[in-house]
């Protein structure tokens, strides 16, 4: 017989009964147990061993099944505390185990959350808007071209302009405008832009309170306000314009951008005055 | 006459301290140990009853284990008493001589229907 007496089938299936047998035991008490009688049978045993001599070894040692009944009594160890097999999982103890529960439910939370947030509609762009100046809404044009609707004004370059619209939050979830994203959404460049939400609703928004961030109740609308200062050159008869907004929107806890869609394109148009001379 | 169970359970009792007792001579590796309790008539049940007894006693401090790898013979862990082991044991040895002796007495004079505390008796 080559290698050693472990290597027989009686004594392989011994130390794999005990394996199992020592299923109740904690792990590091079984692997020690079982680091023990291995020592024993390899140093009883030599691999010319018959498989009298080795049964007769085997059955000195005990039954698995007794000699894990006497681990369990000396460890003090109750049944049915676990399996083998499921010992390298029960280590974690209840402390980890809950731990482990709570950072999966955590987690889950966060995921499922994150997935409601970001599949939540945008706002969109319903009702009235206007140029925020009075002196421009009187010097505004309107057109409409292939079932596409804008509006002008003069630009007037290094002065104050702005637009009013009014945006609806179609979801359930409240949204906060936070900011503009990438620039400014003024109409043609803008040395400066400023976008803030009216904090109530109203008819007259040039009467309400502005501010940002502020909050679009679910299934509310609200005036928003987008003021700048142009340093649009253009020549007669050219213009720059915008028809639509890019925003950063908190949901929840989540941010993200926003794009959306101005009811009509918004324009400045030349000639520039003032720098621009 | 006592039954097997009962018989099984006193091996259990007396088997740790004739464990520490082997031990107080030498460290000795577990089959050694198994070995010099099986030429003990009637002490062991199975030989891997030891294992399990060697690491309570362990445990308790009564012994320890370390593992010796000499050149030219195979790595073992050797078993070998402690103070608390030694403690123990002095203990143990001198709680079984009176206890052993009661047994003793009261087994010889169960015969005659003398019990233990009558023998006391007697004696105060």
């Amino acid at each position: 017989m080559s290698g050693t007496a472990l290597d027989h089938p009686l004594v392989r299936d011994y130390l794999r009964e005990l394996h199992f047998a020592l299923a109740l035991l904690p792990a590091a008490r079984a692997d020690e147990l079982t680091e023990q009688i291995t020592a024993h049978l390899d140093e009883a045993l030599t691999p010319d061993s018959s498989d009298e001599e080795i049964a007769a070894v085997l059955s000195r040692l005990g039954r698995p099944a007794d000699l894990a009944a006497e681990a369990l009594a000396s460890a003090g160890t109750k049944p049915g505390a676990g399996t083998k097999r499921s010992r390298q999982t029960l280590r974690l103890g209840w402390r980890g185990w809950t731990a482990l529960g709570v950072t999966l439910a955590v987690a889950a939370t966060i995921i499922v959350y994150v997935l409601l947030v970001t599949s939540v509609a945008p706002l969109e762009a319903r009702g009235p808007s206007g140029w925020w100046f009075g002196r421009d809404a009187a010097r505004a044009t309107y057109a409409e071209a292939d079932g596409a609707r804008q509006t002008a004004v003069p630009v007037r370059v290094g002065q104050l302009q702005g637009l009013a619209v009014t945006l609806y939050n179609p979801t359930g979830w409240t949204q906060t405008i936070l900011g503009q994203w990438q620039g400014s959404n003024a109409p043609g460049n803008a040395v400066r832009s400023r976008i803030t939400v009216a904090t109530g609703s109203g008819s007259d928004f040039r009467r309400l309170r502005y501010a940002r961030p502020a909050s679009i109740p679910p299934h509310q609308f609200r005036w928003v306000r987008l003021l700048w200062v142009s340093n649009t050159c253009l020549t007669k008869g050219s213009s720059q314009g915008n028809d639509q907004l890019r925003l950063q929107i908190r949901v929840g806890w989540a941010d993200r951008v926003e794009i959306i869609p101005l009811r009509q394109g918004w324009y400045v148009t030349g000639p520039s005055h003032g720098s621009c001379d | 006459m006592p039954s097997e169970g009962g018989l099984t359970e006193l091996r259990r009792g007396v088997l740790g301290p004739c464990v520490l007792a082997l031990l107080e001579l030498r460290p000795r590796f577990g089959l050694e140990l198994v070995r010099d309790l099986a030429d003990a008539d009637g002490l062991l049940t199975s030989d891997g009853t030891v294992y399990p007894l060697l690491n309570r006693l362990r445990d308790a401090g009564l012994v320890t284990s370390e593992w010796q790898d000499e050149e030219g013979q195979r790595a073992r862990r050797y078993y070998s008493l402690t103070q608390a082991g030694q403690d123990s044991l002095a203990a143990f040895r001198s709680e079984w001589a009176q206890f052993s002796a009661t047994v003793d007495g009261v087994l010889n004079h169960d015969r005659t229907g003398v019990t233990a505390g009558q023998q006391k008796g007697r004696q105060r």
